[in-house]
């Protein structure tokens, strides 16, 4: 881990303790650090800006009522933050899925709707970490690192991955656990 | 040396991929197993930087206020329940209760302190409740807005679009909704579909926008209604002017039954 990153880290407890006793100014600060990466990382789960922004206000709902159950011995301040709204994510998703699956009952040939293109997202600029974050995908094989990003971004379960991905099981599961030990080993800093 | 099968359940607790009780198993490996620790919360840090391969898209900035309006509402919430700490803040003492040499005090004192912390815990647990309540509460509400929900299929009003499939789901919630096309024909030059959302509050109907279709004869749209709607009766597509018409003009070629 960078100095950098060692001190962010540090100032990100901080601000979760003083939130933790009802400190609005800190959980102020907090927002402005990570809103913006956690929006984009929201966004990109749910596809729609309107849910992206309800989750990321459920989100932060939520580490305003639980800041006191963040534990900096096991994870960071932003991976406890990114954890949180990726389940409230996941959580929507799921409902989603359910009424995209009423659909296709209610109709009778529906099939092969276009997905949304990642790339129409647009170019902004983007952080150092993202970059870095970006590189190390790049180094692992193409199958693991497709595996890795359905696991981390889409909610799908492993079964239902492997469903995607004609896959067996066991097979998703060794990329997925082969990927990430990968991109720990390239990350380094966030390992 | 940890073995593949434990690196493979390490990966998926850490990406919350676990059932609730493997992942309660997989913890208690973790109590003991430092080394199994450190890997699983490495990987977790791993698996959360991935959150950093997004586009960059700032949110609203109106957003950060309605944030904080929510925890400003909440916060207000709590000093007022009946659970509020400020109930048991303890009073100073009294000149008369110092000195004395007298026990009495000390023992209030203690049998204040017992009582405060007893108050506390209750408080503790009591907020617990509260968080699991309001849980349940959210999950219940969400059931409850799916059930709310209203599917519509489309049928055709003229030949030509007779192998033409159209279902609107309707979140009256939200006020929003998602309208799924399929197999119909190509707008001519010149036009564009236009769906349209009938509620018996408004004279005449509401525009739900354009729905542009695709060259394989395909839409799929999220769409906000001009006017807030109080019952949505039924959906249609009418072929109107390119980019939208505030008044519906065009022949009407999908309509829901009612």
């Amino acid at each position: 881990m960078t100095s950098t990153q060692e001190s962010d880290r540090q100032l990100d407890a901080q601000l979760l303790a003083r939130i933790a006793v009802g400190d609005e100014a800190a959980f102020g600060a907090l927002y402005d650090r990570f809103s913006p990466a956690l929006f984009s990382f929201v966004l990109k789960m749910m596809r729609d800006e309107k849910e992206a922004e309800d989750v990321l206000q459920e989100g932060f709902a939520h580490i305003w009522r639980r800041a006191s159950t963040y534990d900096p011995a096991r994870s960071s301040p932003f991976t406890w933050a990114v954890m949180i709204l990726r389940n409230k994510a996941i959580d929507r998703l799921r409902v989603r899925r359910r009424l995209d699956r009423t659909i296709e009952k209610a109709t009778v040939e529906f099939s092969h709707f276009p997905e949304v293109d990642d790339a129409a997202a647009g170019e902004a600029e983007r952080r150092d970490e993202g970059a870095r974050v970006r590189s190390a995908l790049t180094q692992i094989p193409a199958e693991q690192k497709q595996a890795v990003e359905l696991a981390f971004f889409s909610g799908l379960t492993h079964e239902q991955i492997a469903e995607k991905l004609g896959a067996p099981l066991g097979t998703v599961k060794a990329r997925i656990r082969r990927g990430l030990l990968k991109l720990r080993e390239f990350l380094g800093g966030a390992a | 040396m940890i073995d593949e099968q434990h690196q493979d359940l390490a990966a998926e607790y850490a990406l919350d991929a676990l059932d609730p009780e493997s992942a309660r198993a997989f913890e208690a490996m973790l109590a003991i197993d430092p080394e199994l620790k450190a890997l699983t919360e490495s990987l977790r840090e791993t698996a959360a930087a991935l959150a950093h391969n997004a586009p960059r898209q700032l949110p609203p900035p109106e957003l950060r206020e309605r944030v904080l309006s929510r925890i400003r509402a909440e916060a207000q919430a709590m000093t007022s329940s009946p659970a509020n700490p400020a109930s048991t803040t303890p009073t100073q003492p009294t000149p008369q209760q110092h000195g004395g040499g007298s026990l009495i005090p000390w023992a209030i004192a203690a049998a204040f302190a017992i009582s405060t912390t007893a108050l506390w815990m209750e408080r503790s647990a009591l907020q617990k409740d509260r968080d699991a309540l309001i849980g349940e509460l959210h999950i219940a509400q969400e059931r409850d807005n799916f059930a709310k929900v209203k599917i519509a299929a489309l049928s055709a009003q003229v030949d030509a679009y007779a192998k033409a499939t159209a279902v609107v789901v309707w979140d009256p919630e939200k006020q929003r909704g998602i309208i799924k096309l399929a197999n119909v024909p190509k707008a001519e030059p010149g036009k564009d579909y236009q769906l349209w959302v009938i509620d018996p509050k408004y004279p005449k109907p509401v525009n739900g926008g354009v729905v542009p279709v695709g060259a394989d004869g395909i839409a799929r749209v999220a769409f906000h209604p001009d006017q807030p709607i109080s019952k949505a009766d039924n959906f249609a597509i009418s072929v109107e002017q390119a980019g939208g018409v505030p008044i519906g003009q065009g022949p009407i070629v999908l309509l829901g039954s009612k």
